[in-house]
């Protein structure tokens, strides 16, 4: 690591100075939260109406789905039945306190948790979801009670505030963004939950044979081939049935140029720096 | 390392729990300090004022839509950083493929400047404003990205590793190359010693 003197940390602070004092026009704040408040009324993430009329549109909503599911194939109904029948109702449980409940397997005694977890005030209880190569996906309940997700070998979190927010359908992808850039065997991790049902999915590609991984249990990595064009994620249960399935719309790898890898000076050469 | 008081980031925390509850009021200030924060730093970046106002508001609406994902209210600022890094990212890479490059960047309004400085300290702030835009942009994307979080925001390296998703050393590591970069750049270093100088 390079040490600043004071001289040239001056300089680079003078450098910036007059980008620290810009201020944004009060008619764009305006204009923005006008925008978000549209988005509000369309998204049912957000709706902000009183409980009440939200659980009678909710008991309609699930009258209805029970009157199609009478007819429908049986993993429809098991979903609809209820608990671990979607991804949040495998967190649902560890999260209202029930540890026998908790979904993956603790941390082993002698596992370390990665540097970017260690800092974290709220990282209790992490469990190991799933793991592939040197990517795991943790899980850990937040000082607030949230539900919270490290994607492990990338260096990034998400959080939920309740089990709720991942949704009912049978499979979640964990979206980090885009990577900067594949792993030295080629491979882009993709994390995702999915329901108890789900024994394992399978990753399509657009030229070549698709990814199967089995075992899961709650969650998954998938080590992907971005050059290979993934297209989505099949979740099947221990019969081999499709349950869901997940388009893959975001791009894994962020095609802007990035600096080469790092290299660590001053003896730091082994302490692991480099990113995925 | 200069950080947000304590209060500040408690008062923001409350406007995150009351938007979450509906409180309508409580939009405008998360919304003016999104929009702050991601145009300091889209400024930083981009080549053109519009480039950083379009990145800013994106963000903005972004960070407002997304605050029921945010696991701990007093993380607001952490993800107002990591959606710029995102949108910044996105418009870096289709700048380069859609626009040409636009004449007088980023940064200040220079007639917003004027009037409320003297003239001697807008040309040397317009100088400095000009020799850092053209020194970053010879940089790569996120090492860019690294020096605008450290030096706008005074971000540690544990929040930029944060924000953009990669491990402290990669940080430390960016910032090294970064500022190596900038030390040989020698119009940067004339007009921030004057800048220096008169401040």
């Amino acid at each position: 690591m390079t040490i600043l003197s004071d001289h040239e940390e001056a300089l680079f602070r003078a450098a910036f100075a007059p980008v620290r004092e810009i201020e944004p026009d009060e008619d764009v704040v305006a204009r923005v939260v006008a925008q978000v408040g549209r988005r509000k009324k369309a998204s049912p993430r957000f709706v902000l109406a009183p409980a009440r009329p939200r659980r009678a549109l909710q008991a309609l909503a699930a009258l209805a789905l029970l009157g199609v599911a009478l007819y429908s194939v049986p993993v429809t109904r098991a979903a609809i039945e209820g608990t671990g029948e979607s991804v949040g109702g495998v967190f649902s449980g560890w999260l209202g306190g029930d540890h026998a409940e908790a979904p993956g397997k603790p941390l082993e005694a002698s596992e370390k948790l990665p540097e970017y977890m260690e800092y974290l005030h709220d990282s209790k209880e992490p469990r190991v979801i799933a793991e592939a190569g040197r990517y795991k996906l943790y899980s850990y309940i937040g000082s607030a009670g949230g539900l919270n997700f490290e994607l492990g070998g990338i260096g990034v979190g998400l959080g939920y505030p309740s089990a709720a927010e991942l949704g009912d359908a049978p499979l979640h992808l964990l979206d980090p963004g885009a990577r900067p850039h594949a792993d030295a065997q080629g491979h882009v991790p993709l994390f995702g939950l999915a329901t108890r049902s789900v024994s394992s999915v399978e990753l399509t590609y657009e030229s070549g044979p698709p990814l199967r991984v089995s075992g899961v249990e709650g969650g998954f990595v998938l080590l992907a081939e971005p050059g290979r064009g993934p297209i989505e994620v099949i979740a099947l249960d221990a019969g081999g049935r499709e349950i869901g399935r997940k388009p893959i719309n975001y791009p894994l790898i962020d095609k802007s140029p990035q600096p080469p890898p790092p290299i660590e000076r001053g003896g730091h050469a082994s302490s692991g720096s480099h990113e995925p | 390392m200069d950080t947000e008081p304590r209060e500040i980031r408690e008062l923001v925390a409350d406007q995150v729990r009351r938007f979450r509850a509906g409180d309508g009021d409580a939009a405008e200030p998360l919304a003016h300090r999104a929009l702050r924060m991601s145009l300091r730093t889209a400024s930083a970046l981009m080549r053109s004022r519009e480039d950083a106002a379009d990145v800013a508001q994106e963000v903005a609406v972004d960070v407002l839509g997304s605050l029921g994902k945010l696991r701990d209210p007093e993380a607001f600022d952490a993800w107002v950083h990591r959606i710029t890094v995102r949108h910044a990212m996105r418009r870096l890479k289709k700048g380069r493929s859609t626009r040409k490059v636009e004449a007088p960047l980023a940064m200040l309004d220079e007639e917003g400047l004027r009037g409320a400085t003297p003239d001697s300290d807008i040309d040397s702030r317009l100088a400095a404003r000009y020799a850092l835009i053209g020194a970053l942009s010879r940089l790569p994307a996120r090492q860019r990205m690294a020096l605008a979080l450290r030096y706008v925001h005074d971000l540690p390296d544990a929040e930029i590793a944060t924000a953009l998703g990669c491990r402290v050393g990669t940080v430390h590591a960016l910032l090294s190359r970064g500022r190596g970069s900038l030390r040989e750049d020698q119009q940067l270093v004339e007009v921030t010693l004057d800048l220096k100088e008169e401040g």
